[in-house]
């Protein structure tokens, strides 16, 4: 009995373990991989802090052997994976933080009235227990001051 | 306490009431000494893209968060400004817009808010209605939380996100599609401490595309919190189209 205990709780130490350090070890990744990658980049931005002023026509237009390498986009600012968010979803789903911004987000993500509603009256709920707090702190406060005064 | 209250006169118990009430409401806004409003940085961006091309801008970024737009002012690959509103993303060069394309609310969820906000170590999660905590775990230094969309419709669209935390501070994003399949991880390095307001060095975001990796790392340095010069950058006018 003992042993078939200890057997269990092996067996359940080594897979929680397992099942954890999948999780830990997806926050890893390989630097050098990355860096390789970015090499012929990387050597542009060097060029471009050591060369104020430089752009990528001028860069062009004296031939410089880097630009080339990097094989540099000439499209450049509105490059939309600078501004797309993370995992496919469009950034504003993500800015949903403040009260007002969440209920249009939950109005169109679902297109639905009652969950619309939902969170108005969650974000009024919420706006309305932040003003009774407030409200008692300045009771609490000024009750306070004024038992003390007499 | 209260025999020494007692003790009091009148007019020293109301000395007394004032600064209690003032050292009250300080102990509840703990952060009111670390508002931080605005942001400059050094940055850039490289990126691998899809297509076997590559990708970089290099400029400053200002943010100031009471007026709500970020300003790239990017100097390469070419001059221009890059402004991003609640509304929209413009793209300026020589004082006129070139480009308009819609972005609602992209700017809350970007680092800088998120950061001058104190919500970067979670990812402002924490506060979002479509996404809830399923599980905390911790390993080493790595605090790790599970977040999992709320609504239906959401689970249509993504799946779970892990969020690690080192020392407080946000490290790794880890982005699942809503088939448990890696999309997307994101590392959050090299934080220095300016004036108060951790914010990290290095970004690099690996994006799984069809069984290839994607990169991009954007640096930031030379970080100015709470500026209060070069307001003409800060409350950058969009020219009129």
């Amino acid at each position: 009995m003992k042993l078939k205990s200890l057997l269990l709780l092996g067996v359940f130490v080594v897979t929680s373990v397992a099942a954890f350090a999948g999780n830990a070890s997806l926050f890893s990744y390989d630097k050098n991989a990355v860096h390789r990658s970015m090499k012929n980049v990387s050597a542009v931005e060097n060029y471009v802090n050591s060369n104020e002023g430089v752009t990528l026509t001028t860069m062009n237009a004296e031939g410089t052997e880097l630009a080339t390498a990097a094989n540099l986009s000439t499209s450049s600012s509105l490059s939309s994976s600078m501004f797309d968010g993370p995992a496919g979803i469009p950034s504003f789903l993500w800015g949903c933080v403040l009260g007002w911004i969440g209920i249009l987000i939950v109005y169109l993500v679902t297109q639905d009235s009652d969950e619309t509603k939902k969170a108005l009256y969650g974000c009024l709920i919420g706006w309305g227990v932040g003003f009774l707090l407030y409200l008692l702190f300045w009771v609490v406060i000024f009750g306070n001051a004024a038992l003390w005064s007499l | 306490m209260v025999t020494l209250l007692c003790g009091l006169s009148n007019l020293k118990l109301k000395i007394f009431a004032v600064l209690f009430t003032a050292f009250f409401f300080l102990l509840s806004k703990p952060t009111l000494g670390q508002q931080f409003f605005r942001i400059k940085a050094e940055f850039s961006i490289k990126e691998t893209l899809v297509d076997g091309k590559s990708s970089l801008l290099m400029g400053t970024v200002y943010f100031d968060k009471t007026r709500k737009q970020i300003i790239y002012s990017i100097k390469f690959p070419e001059p221009e400004f890059l402004v991003v509103t609640d509304s929209f993303v413009y793209t300026i060069k020589e004082g006129k817009i070139q480009e308009k394309k819609q972005g609602v609310g992209l700017m809350q969820f970007s680092i800088f808010n998120l950061a001058l906000s104190s919500k970067l170590s979670n990812y402002g999660l924490d506060q979002s209605p479509l996404f809830k905590l399923t599980n905390v775990e911790k390993e080493d230094s790595l605090i790790i939380s599970t977040w999992e969309p709320t609504l239906d419709k959401l689970k249509e669209l993504t799946g779970t996100i892990l969020i690690s935390q080192v020392h407080k501070r946000l490290f790794g994003l880890v982005f699942f599609d809503k088939n448990k399949k890696l999309m997307s991880k994101q590392f959050f390095e090299e934080y220095k401490n300016f004036s108060g307001l951790q914010f990290p060095g290095q970004i690099t975001q690996i994006n799984y595309i069809g069984g290839k990796e994607y990169y991009k790392i954007t640096t930031f340095k030379n970080v100015i919190v709470n500026d209060t010069n070069e307001n003409t950058f800060y409350n950058y006018n969009i020219p009129a189209q």
